[in-house]
């Protein structure tokens, strides 16, 4: 008995102390758009006892409360509206969410293609996501939720009803008019570039006419980019971007997971990414996530287009340098599609200007081939099968040749285990081979190089809330190099000895978690660490030196063999990386964002100018990986309802363990290149500053960096000691950079754009005095790039026409005229130092050119 | 078609007018430092070391020679010649005896009392010359492009020493007058054809019927090899993408008593020569 009035007692107290629970009055500043957290922080504050589990709320969902001045009871009426169901136990308000979860892909509904990065969310904006890198989106929302809209750049806009208690659901978004489609940069569109808790990245999507000046009208991937800040090319004739600062070898440059080498064709002319079959390009050139790695500077990740589940389809394009065709179509209706490209030069084109003599003067030409198949099994499994061929050829009359390529396949995996669990498995294969032949010299030889890779990469991303999503995975990288083989050329006749360097093997890891996370309403952090390492194994013959290779007194003293698969030398480190976005306002928002990158393989390159024969080299005791560091701080903000869109970065980079060269290296079949390096430590920081105008008949950008990047060496004691041991320029270091891009697009049959580029003088080592030896002007240079080429500048414009179809309703065509270098700028590529020719007792400087007229081309792009 | 690629072609060689231009450079260049010319042949009695200082790279004052100075050519075999003061800078020897296989160290005490000494350079065997020959090619004429003519461009065949490293220098000749330029010194590493017979084309080397070749082929030390190569590569033609970035040339010269650079070079050349007229 007695145990039942203590019972009955305590009923009546918890009911009355709950009903004057429910009774308090709360106050709140305002009654709409109130996050979630933000409430249940407040009524902690007040010490109302409520439960709750962080994970299973939708933490940053906005709620619209009826009043500012509300009691308990009607602030939890309120949260049943939008799923979230109370009870009462033990004296505490237990909070749970009765949510479903909705997840499947967004495609695009004419070709069914993924679309990656296309946000979808709720209709009153209090719940949202985006798909991942294989179009894939998981998303929380109130069972009561019947809506929900879609967006994604050049498509429109669109809601969808949720199928009543379906767990997956694909969406299929309709392309906007195609006549107004263009390239666009993704912070031209939307407030991604406020938002994306990614900063410094930028999303360029390509239309496959292309409307800005092209050099020669031959739309190019890359081409876009160095109009970006804080991405440039040495110059006219250089292959492989810089990207703050960074070398050409400092970019992972990704097509579909798989690595490309050497991303240009023609001398740096042109990229090898036909431009038929990418679907986008995402650059990210400041912080780099966990998931990503492996380079120093950048990430580009170029992802090829599906082809068509839909209907069979062509495009192409005609120009002065090359044709190119695609073909795409589905293999099984609405379950596998099929895409094939190539690209073929045209004509046999020189950049060869210099040479004297007509035997020597070379033509090169191109190709490349891309594929992607894929099938999609069911709702959970889709597969993808992608590759890449393609090859450069230079050639001169007495058969002398280079020969270049990369190659890639990838196979790819993607799985949805449970509707908040996905993951992406690929095993891809890249290699890059250059072939010289060269009948003409003492030994007429056949000499070739490759490098060649095997990646197996695991992706797992954890939908866990709309507020905290987890990515972890793995990656391996089977990395063999052939650094060089020299053998005599087929004929019988050839006196040269054969020579087989050492091939290199080596294994690359790297494991990584991160975490995304909604700090705040309006704070989000994107944490995480990569653990990385390189083992190179035998068998191998490692010279070893008395002192450093490149040391004064250095001498062999001794070769260690590594027999069988022994480990040679081994590498590793910790890679925390960590972004913050603050949203100060709707349309501002304030990043900071830290990175630090392991590089375990290097380009040696001992020219000015990257060559496509240089060689790829995995860390070694006398070159360890590149480490860098890089920190920077944005500030974004758009203007009349994200029209205009602009940023404001400042960053700044240290690099270690890079590389530089004795004077006159030769790295060409060289079993010891470690004596012809010096090994430097580089620093570069700058402010970018990037302005874009998005909707309308105008359209546009500008864009500004102020930066520096320079060089020391680290080790006194080699030879020489480059410019005293201070800080020198580095090659690609210019200091100012502007570009400024114009489209206006009266109608749907005319687009006219201009494009102009100002940027400072690349570093050059200028003669300090000459002398003369065996009757020749010599000139005397000192200390490395202390002076500079003149200022570059040009002014490109195009114009495209795209008449009404006339062969036939599927066939439309567009024509594009473009004039290159319009004022016929003759920009310095370099100096040369020579004898004057009217009196060879006395010198000249010859600044030399690339191009040095305006340019006038015209190409033809279809599809039907 | 037809059409696309006449104009297209058009275009590239609009492209190509007008690369290279003469410009007015503003070159801070004040160095002025002591250079050495002393290439001697192993063969010759009388050579020539040449003194001078560098000068402004765009000045139009000849490099000024330096008289006053003491040259000497010192043997491992404790022979010793004294170069004579020409004047201008040149100092001359008409009574050398090099002998194979023996180092040579040149040594310059300059009027203010600085001295320079070189590292040590040996002679060497002169390399044997098998045949000169030649190949001819057609090519466009330059003047009337519809018509073609006939090129020729000269062959070396020799053997190379199996035992050891060899190293070569090439100077052509065409009707006795000297490819003079850096761009004209050929230059072979035997590292691919050690011990082979072997030909050597040169095609950048033009003649014409009726024409002499005439080929001077030196046997060179390692460090010889390499100087010339650096000289070669900073002072000729750069081709349009392969910029070998500018350095200061490292001879095999220095102060005995101050770390300024010397610039220039001692070397010994052991030389053959053989001719051939394109018939």
């Amino acid at each position: 008995m007695k145990r039942y009035f203590s019972l009955l007692f305590f009923s009546l107290f918890y009911c009355i102390a709950h009903s004057q629970n429910l009774q308090q009055k709360l106050i709140f500043a305002n009654a709409e758009g109130l996050e979630l957290s933000f409430i249940l922080t407040r009524l902690q504050q007040q010490d109302i006892p409520i439960v709750y589990s962080s994970g299973m709320l939708p933490m940053s969902m906005e709620i619209d409360l009826p009043a500012t001045d509300i009691s308990l009871r009607d602030l939890l009426r309120t949260l049943t509206k939008y799923g979230i169901d109370s009870d009462t136990k033990g004296g505490n308000v237990l909070l749970t969410y009765q949510g479903r979860l909705v997840s499947g892909y967004i495609r695009d509904a004419e070709s069914g293609e993924v679309l990656i990065g296309a946000v979808i969310y709720t209709s009153d904006f209090s719940l949202g996501t985006a798909t991942n890198q294989s179009g894939y989106y998981a998303l929380k929302v109130p069972k009561s939720q019947i809506e929900l809209t879609v967006k994604y750049v050049g498509y429109q806009a669109t809601r969808i009803d949720l199928i009543p208690d379906s767990q997956t659901q694909d969406i299929g978004l309709q392309p906007e008019n195609k006549q107004l489609k263009s390239l666009t940069v993704s912070s031209l569109a939307s407030d991604v570039n406020v938002k994306n808790i990614i900063p410094s990245s930028h999303r360029l999507y390509y239309d496959k006419k292309g409307d800005i000046p092209y050099f020669l009208g031959e739309v190019d991937v890359l081409q876009e980019a160095i109009m970006l800040p804080g991405i440039r090319t040495l110059g006219e004739d250089a292959s492989g971007l810089n990207v703050r600062g960074g070398g050409v070898d400092q970019n992972l440059i990704l097509l579909d997971e798989a690595m490309i080498f050497n991303p240009n064709h023609f001398f740096g002319l042109i990229s090898v990414f036909n431009p038929e079959a990418v679907r986008q390009v995402t650059l990210m050139k400041g912080y780099i996530p966990p998931n990503l790695g492996g380079r120093a500077s950048s990430v580009i990740h170029v992802q090829q287009r599906e082809g068509s589940y839909e209907a069979f389809k062509g495009a192409g394009g005609i120009g002065l340098i090359s044709g190119r065709l695609i073909l795409e179509g589905p293999l099984i209706k609405d379950k596998a599609s099929f895409l094939v490209s190539g690209r073929q030069s045209i004509l046999g084109l020189t950049t060869d200007r210099l040479e004297r003599n007509a035997l020597q003067r070379t033509t090169s030409s191109f190709q490349d081939f891309n594929f992607k198949v894929n099938y999609q099994q069911n709702d959970k499994n889709t597969y993808y099968l992608s590759g890449y061929i393609g090859n450069d050829r230079n050639k001169n009359i007495l058969d002398q040749s280079r020969r270049w390529g990369n190659n890639t396949l990838t196979f790819r995996w993607n799985h949805a285990w449970k509707a908040d669990v996905f993951s992406n498995t690929s095993i891809s294969y890249s290699d890059y081979n250059y072939r010289i032949i060269d009948p003409v010299e003492a030994a007429s030889f056949v000499g070739r190089s490759n490098i060649s890779n095997i990646s197996i990469k695991h992706d797992i991303n954890w939908f866990k809330s709309d507020r905290s999503q987890f990515d972890f995975g793995f990656q391996y990288l089977f990395h063999v190099l052939e650094p060089g083989e020299r053998l005599p050329i087929e004929d019988g006749n050839s006196s040269t000895n054969p020579l087989t360097l050492d091939n290199e093997h080596g294994i690359e890891f790297a494991g990584y978690f991160s975490h995304q996370l909604a700090l705040r309403k309006n704070v989000f952090v994107n944490y995480g660490l990569r653990y990385t390492g390189l083992a190179t194994l035998g068998p191998a013959a490692v010279v070893t030196y008395q002192d450093l290779p490149t040391s004064t007194t250095s001498e062999p003293i001794d070769t260690i063999q590594y027999t069988g698969r022994s480990l040679v030398d081994f590498f590793n480190g910790i890679e925390p990386r960590v972004s913050l976005n603050w949203l100060i306002k709707k349309n501002q928002s304030m990043k900071l964002s830290y990175t630090r990158s392991n590089q375990y393989l290097q380009l040696y390159s001992a020219t000015a100018i990257p060559s496509p024969t240089d060689i790829w080299k995995l860390a070694n005791r006398f070159a360890p990986p590149i480490q860098s560091d890089h920190l920077s701080l944005g500030y974004y903000i758009n203007f009349l309802e994200n029209q205009w869109t602009s940023n404001l970065e400042v960053y700044v980079k240290s690099l270690d363990n890079l590389i530089d060269y004795r004077d006159g290296a030769d790295l060409l079949f060289n079993p010891t290149p470690e004596t012809e390096l010096i090994l430097t430590e580089g620093r570069a920081y700058g402010t970018e500053f990037f302005l874009a105008k998005n909707s309308g008949s105008w359209t546009g950008w500008f864009s500004y960096t102020l930066s520096r990047s320079e060089r020391r060496v680290k080790d006194t004691r080699v030879s020489p000691v480059l410019n005293d041991g201070t800080y020198y320029p580095d090659n690609q270091d210019k200091t100012h950079d502007l570009n400024v891009l114009t489209k206006f697009q009266p109608n749907s049959k005319w687009n006219f754009s201009a494009s102009f580029f100002f940027q400072t003088g690349r570093p050059i080592t200028l003669p300090d005095g000459r002398y003369q030896i065996n009757g020749q002007i010599v000139p005397y240079f000192s200390n490395r790039n202390q002076d500079r080429l003149s200022n570059y500048h040009r002014l490109d414009l195009a114009t495209k026409w795209t008449p009404k179809a006339q062969i036939s309703k599927r066939w439309k065509g567009a024509w594009t005229a473009t004039i290159y270098n319009v004022y016929a700028r003759k920009n310095a590529y370099t100096y040369l130092f020579r004898p004057s020719e009217n009196d060879p007792l006395t010198t000249e400087v010859v600044k030399y050119s690339i191009f040095g007229s305006a340019i006038p081309s015209i190409s033809y792009s279809f599809e039907f | 078609m037809r059409l696309l690629l006449t104009y297209s072609k058009l275009i590239l060689i609009i492209a190509l007018i007008a690369c290279q231009e003469i410009i007015d450079l503003d070159i801070n260049d004040n160095a002025n430092l002591v250079t050495v010319e002393a290439f001697i042949s192993a063969a010759d009695s009388s050579s020539e070391v040449i003194l001078s200082r560098t000068v402004g790279f765009s000045s139009a004052d000849l490099n000024p020679g330096l008289t006053g100075a003491e040259v000497r050519l010192r043997g491992a075999d404790n022979s010793s010649y004294i170069y004579i003061d020409a004047g201008n800078g040149r100092y001359t020897s008409s009574r050398l005896q090099l002998v194979t296989a023996t180092p040579y160290v040149l040594e310059i005490v300059l009027d203010n009392g600085d001295t320079i000494i070189s590292a040590s350079e040996t002679a060497l065997d002169a390399p044997q010359i098998d045949s000169i020959s030649y190949n001819s090619i057609l090519l466009p004429d330059p003047d009337f492009p519809r018509l073609e003519v006939t090129i020729y461009y000269p062959v070396i065949y020799l053997n190379d020493p199996g035992n050891e490293s060899n190293r070569y220098l090439f100077q052509l000749y065409k009707n006795d007058t000297l490819y003079s330029s850096s761009d004209d010194l050929v230059l072979l590493d035997d590292r691919f054809i050690n011990g082979n017979r072997f030909s050597n084309e040169f095609p950048q080397f033009i003649y014409e019927l009726s024409d002499t070749i005439k080929i001077d082929l030196s046997a060179i030390s390692r460090s010889t090899f390499e100087y010339l190569e650096q000289f070669k590569k900073q002072t000729a033609q750069l081709s349009s993408n392969l910029l070998t970035t500018p350095s200061g040339l490292t001879g095999n010269l220095r102060y005995t008593n101050k770390s300024e650079a010397v610039l220039g070079y001692f070397g010994i050349l052991s030389t053959s020569t053989d001719v051939k007229i394109i018939e």
